[in-house]
């Protein structure tokens, strides 16, 4: 086995002590449940959905390039298979992670298979999240026995998969009809388009840091400007249908979304660095400035679902319904406790140290090594 | 024939009622409530006997009752809405249970199984009238200091609220700890374990105005029946074809 080069000893050190000291976000979770978040009823989805939906976006990047690869023919790009292989399992585990730990009773998880009630779009995003997981699994097993056809299938596979695993996500939302801009028919449409943007930029730049050759990266560089483009049409799309629908509801909504704090968020990180900043660098058509743009998109994609999940919720499914019985637990503020911020940590270092385990413990994965990393 | 008297009280109108569907072996009871607005005076009573039938912790409510203000100074008054579970016809909060935890009764009664429940909150987001809330294992015990030999102090409280028992479902739920229902979604169910047994919801007897009242909308002698047809009924957001069980007398 190599020796660790510094960068890769100090990554490794950084994910430890992020695990270390995101460990008690876990335990808090597995002991007190969800009585540890600052959730309320009338916010009932919080910090751990929204870490959920974001590692399922970096879980995405399989998708445009089992498309460029077997749709559109690009086989160049079928340099970086065990990569997104790779990142998409971890991602997903990731993303698994954060969901369970979620649940008000995780250990009746196993229900899902018992008893799946196939009306709710939730039964089957675990179908379809277990289906992509385990399409990943088969096409690693396949390419590091060198079996090409079997990788082949698996990512032909990988696409329908995906394309129903990512839509059921927004469809979750989507049949909420009665909930200001995330019930709707766009809204799983406009779920997979964030994704792709997440997961595409997330293989952008690992296939840097990861030292593969620069006309790849700039190659899915394009593909996140574009994506990133598309993305922010779309929010155009629901801000301005939802101001001009005349439903006051929807209005309240979108003003919780791009006013006070959380506006702050939302045009600072979500716009700012993860849609203006990016452009100006995409448009640069350099390696590193793709990686950087990538990064960006990523840093800020927490922040991204923060305003999709959380402001939207602050608005009352009845006018007066929160002052009509006072407590901390019927608030339509909802704030993260110590502890969820805690398990953000921890689960963004588990992923970290999957990509820093990932060419050691599967070196044939990894055909150019972590020049960058 | 029985005669009934205009000045009866509804709730002993509604308690032959009752005792009438419960002995009817032929059809399922069809519950209904009918709220008259024009009688809630905003007392909270029934928020209350609720909260103490149901034995609910800190941040549960099933039935509040919403507040609002109309008009303008000086001539203003003061608007009272009563929100039990609207125990709708088509209940968006089942559909997307994942797991089968929660149907609709053949009584018309929306139940939760807290056995099965894994606590997505998926049902919460679901319900357009913020019916259902999420027990998050808080407890009236909190922060209480102990205070040994006298009637006051944590184990007082916790005989009272935190290890009492509520009577759900038909059910004993023993202490709660992190046990169902913490951690459950749980909603208004008409008081099912008081009707099973002949008492009309507590929310229906608590009530001081009479505003609230509760029966078979199949039996045509009832009392609801009756009032169901006045030209007064509304229901809350009739437009998403949920068909609330739940009328308002405006």
């Amino acid at each position: 086995m190599l020796a660790a080069s510094p960068k890769e000893k100090l990554l490794t050190g950084l994910a430890l002590l992020g695990l270390l000291g995101g460990a008690w976000g876990i335990i808090e979770a597995l002991m007190y449940g969800t009585h540890a978040t600052g959730l309320t009823s009338y916010v009932p989805w919080g910090l751990g959905v929204a870490l959920y939906l974001t590692f399922l976006g970096f879980s995405a990047g399989g998708l445009p390039l089992a498309l460029a690869t077997t749709v559109f023919g690009k086989h160049e790009y079928e340099e970086l298979s065990g990569l997104v292989a790779w990142t998409v399992v971890v991602t997903e585990l990731c993303a698994g992670l954060a969901i369970v730990l979620d649940l008000g009773h995780m250990e009746r998880m196993y229900r899902f298979m018992t008893a799946p009630s196939f009306t709710s779009p939730m039964a089957w995003m675990f179908v379809f999240f277990n289906a992509l997981l385990l399409v990943y699994v088969i096409k690693i097993w396949a390419l590091l026995n060198k079996n090409t056809a079997m990788a082949h299938r698996m990512t032909v596979l990988s696409i329908p998969v995906a394309l129903l695993f990512y839509g059921t996500n927004g469809y979750i939302f989507g049949v909420l009809a009665s909930h200001p801009v995330w019930g709707g028919p766009l809204i799983p449409f406009y779920f997979v388009i964030a994704a792709l943007m997440a997961g595409t930029a997330l293989m952008c730049f690992l296939s840097w840091a990861f030292g593969y050759k620069p006309k790849l990266t700039m190659g899915v560089g394009y593909g996140v400007l574009a994506l990133i483009l598309l993305f922010a049409l779309l929010e155009i799309l629901i801000g301005l249908t939802g101001f001009q629908s005349g439903d006051v509801d929807t209005k309240l909504t979108l003003n919780a979304i791009l006013t006070g704090g959380n506006g702050m968020v939302f045009w600072t990180l979500h716009v700012g660095l993860g849609m203006v900043v990016p452009v100006v660098l995409l448009l640069r058509h350099t390696a590193g400035s793709s990686a950087l743009a990538s990064f960006c998109v990523m840093a800020s994609f927490l922040a991204t679902r923060w305003v999709f999940v959380i402001p939207p919720q602050s608005v009352p499914p009845l006018p007066g319904l929160d002052q009509a019985f006072i407590h901390e637990r019927l608030a339509l503020t909802y704030a993260p406790h110590f502890g969820e911020w805690l398990m953000v940590l921890f689960v963004f270092s588990l992923a970290l140290l999957g990509f820093v385990l990932g060419p050691r413990l599967l070196p044939g994965l990894f055909q150019q090594g972590g020049k960058n990393v | 024939m029985r005669v009934t008297l205009a000045t009866e009280d509804p709730l002993i109108t509604m308690q032959r009622d009752l005792k009438r569907a419960l002995e009817n072996k032929t059809a399922k009871a069809r519950w209904v409530m009918i709220i008259d607005l024009a009688k809630c005076i905003g007392c909270h009573a029934c928020t209350v006997a609720c909260c103490s039938e149901n034995a609910l912790p800190p941040g549960v409510v099933y039935r509040p009752v919403i507040e609002e203000e109309v008009g303008e100074y000086p001539n203003v008054s003061r608007r009272f809405l009563p929100r039990p579970c609207m125990q709708c016809q088509n209940p968006p909060c089942v559909p997307v249970c994942p797991v089968q935890a929660t149907w609709k009764d053949d009584e018309g009664v929306t139940v939760v199984d807290y056995e099965k429940c894994i606590g997505c909150r998926f049902c919460l987001k679901a319900c357009p009238y913020g019916a259902r809330t999420s027990d998050f294992g808080e407890a009236y015990s909190k922060n209480t200091p102990e205070l040994e030999g006298v009637l006051l102090g944590r184990t007082a409280v916790e005989k009272g609220y935190a290890k009492r028992t509520a009577a759900e479902y038909d059910k004993e739920w023993g202490d709660r700890k992190r046990n169902s229902p913490v951690g459950n979604a749980r909603k208004c169910h008409f008081c099912l374990h008081r009707v099973h047994n002949g008492q009309l919801p507590s929310c229906v007897t608590s009530c001081v105005g009479r505003a609230t009242l509760f029966g078979d909308l199949g039996d045509q002698e009832s009392l609801v029946h009756k009032m169901v047809a006045s030209p007064r009924v509304m229901r809350l957001k009739e437009h998403l074809g949920t068909d609330p069980h739940v009328y308002y007398l405006k």
